[in-house]
């Protein structure tokens, strides 16, 4: 009975973090996206060297615990700041800018292998369509090849976020307060008495979060399928 | 001075040192959560209605919460649970589990999900066309299982396999949170001396890379090694194999 109590009491103060952490999470993806974007663009386009350094850089945030780049976007930063530049300031920077910098560095570069295979999948057929009408390169990126790779690229990237947000809960290792960081809070607060009952509060937050952001993404992707699902029932019309 | 390199050489080979403690958990974590995610997987496969239920509820639960707050979740439970089976027997003792079990049963539940959802596309991966015939010779449920079904879906789980177990040696760095000396651990205990952390966690930070990069290599040889009869390069040139003859005959009929 302990525990029940303790988890309906968690609740609410576990609920308060999550509009903010949803804040920082969509600041995530909009650098996450951009540098993702850019990351394949040097992959696709770029030059040998550009690649090699991409490749190294994918490699390096493929191979390691997110957990190990966080801390080391951490004392890395701190350390740059204080002892290179002599900000003493810099022991003081909020947590979540830590965050910030780590969690878009490593979803730029998963999100990168997605946009790339979603760009190679779209059929050349499309591209050489648009030439034929004297399309500029911008014009054929922008109006055929991107619509169609957004498309694709799309159940693969919201896998992704919503991987993303779950390892969020790793951030309290350097002081961040999500949901799970509240939660430890909270736990060290009663001095472990009642810990499962708070416990099993965040994991049933976290789960209802995630239920959430999968809903939101799958309406996106409907959304963005609209078109393809016209053209279908159209041909369909027209065989039948 | 920004990074101390001096410290960063020092430390290397002891960091290096917790390897095997990282190994262990990955392997413990890797063979319980086959066994347990290929049970699983064969019950969806076979439709057993209790089991597959058990299981689509099992994998929301464990995908949807994150593996830190199962490891916690562990930590603080498993001790209680042990403590009241035991009270409920009878015996009064005071339960103090090692980290490294804490970790295990963490890493091993979250990572069954897994690997269900890998043996279970894997299975399903094997073209109908292989049951039809493995029916249409008599065998038993067993032996096609066994003999044709189980072979091929392996071959075409080695790459999940791959990044699965790349995953999970990824996750077991969380394990220090609940005081495991592997690899994370150890750079942790050495930093905190100094105040060195930048350089220890870059220690680290090698070595995993490091590890990872290896085993890459290594599941990609075996894959190719284990799918030879299913490479184009390697098939006898001029003779046609499998489904498109097959199909194209029982058109003609």
């Amino acid at each position: 009975m302990k525990q029940f109590e303790s988890f309906i009491n968690a609740i609410p103060k576990l609920i308060s973090v999550i509009p903010s952490t949803l804040l920082l999470f969509l600041g995530i993806i909009g650098v996450g996206i951009v540098l993702g974007m850019l990351l394949a663009w040097v992959r696709l386009k770029g030059n040998t060297v550009g690649n090699v350094l991409v490749n190294i850089y994918i490699s390096f945030i493929r191979g390691t615990p997110l957990l190990i780049q966080i801390l080391i976007v951490y004392f890395g930063l701190r350390a740059i700041a204080v002892n290179g530049f002599g900000n003493q300031n810099a022991t003081r920077w909020p947590a979540a800018l830590f965050v910030f910098i780590a969690y878009s560095l490593n979803l730029g570069a998963f999100l990168c292998e997605t946009f790339r295979s979603a760009y190679t999948s779209v059929d050349f057929g499309q591209v050489e369509a648009g030439m034929s009408i004297n399309m500029k390169n911008s014009q054929i990126f922008w109006h055929i090849i991107f619509p169609q790779a957004a498309r694709i690229a799309l159940p693969n990237m919201s896998n992704l976020l919503i991987d993303d947000y779950k390892a969020l809960s790793l951030a309290f290792s350097i002081g961040f307060i999500d949901i799970m960081g509240r939660g430890e809070g909270l736990a060290g607060l009663t001095k472990g008495v009642g810990a499962v009952g708070i416990y099993l509060a965040v994991a049933a937050l976290y789960w209802l979060v995630c239920k959430g952001l999968d809903i939101v993404f799958r309406r996106v992707e409907w959304g963005l399928s609209k078109d393809i699902r016209v053209a279908q029932a159209a041909v369909a019309h027209q065989t039948s | 001075m920004i990074f101390n390199f001096e410290f960063a050489a020092e430390s290397f080979p002891k960091i290096l040192s917790a390897i095997p403690v990282t190994l262990l958990l990955t392997v413990i974590g890797m063979a319980v959560s086959s066994i347990l995610g290929f049970l699983m997987a064969m019950a969806r496969i076979e439709q057993k209605k209790f089991w597959s239920g058990f299981s689509s509820v099992y994998i929301t639960i464990m995908r949807g919460v994150p593996i830190m707050v199962q490891l916690y979740l562990v930590f603080v439970a498993l001790p209680l649970a042990i403590q009241s089976i035991a009270e409920a027997m009878g015996i009064k003792t005071y339960v103090d589990i090692p980290p490294m079990v804490v970790a295990a049963t963490a890493l091993s539940l979250n990572y069954t999900a897994y690997m269900e959802e890998v043996f279970r596309a894997a299975i399903q991966s094997v073209d109908s066309g292989q049951w039809e015939a493995a029916i249409s010779i008599g065998m038993t449920k067993r032996q096609m299982m066994a003999e044709v079904i189980l072979p091929q879906a392996f071959v075409e789980a080695i790459p999940n396999l791959g990044n699965t177990f790349i995953g999970l040696i990824k996750d077991t760095s969380l394990a220090y949170m609940v005081m495991v000396m592997d690899i994370m651990g150890e750079a942790r205990t050495l930093a905190g001396a100094g105040l060195n952390y930048l350089e220890a966690y870059a220690d680290a930070a090698l070595i995993y890379w490091g590890l990872n990069f290896l085993l890459e290599r290594l599941f990609g040889i075996w894959e190719r090694h284990a799918g030879v009869f299913n490479r184009k390069d390697v098939r006898p040139a001029g003779k046609t194999i499998g489904r498109t003859k097959v199909k194209t005959a029982a058109a003609g009929r």
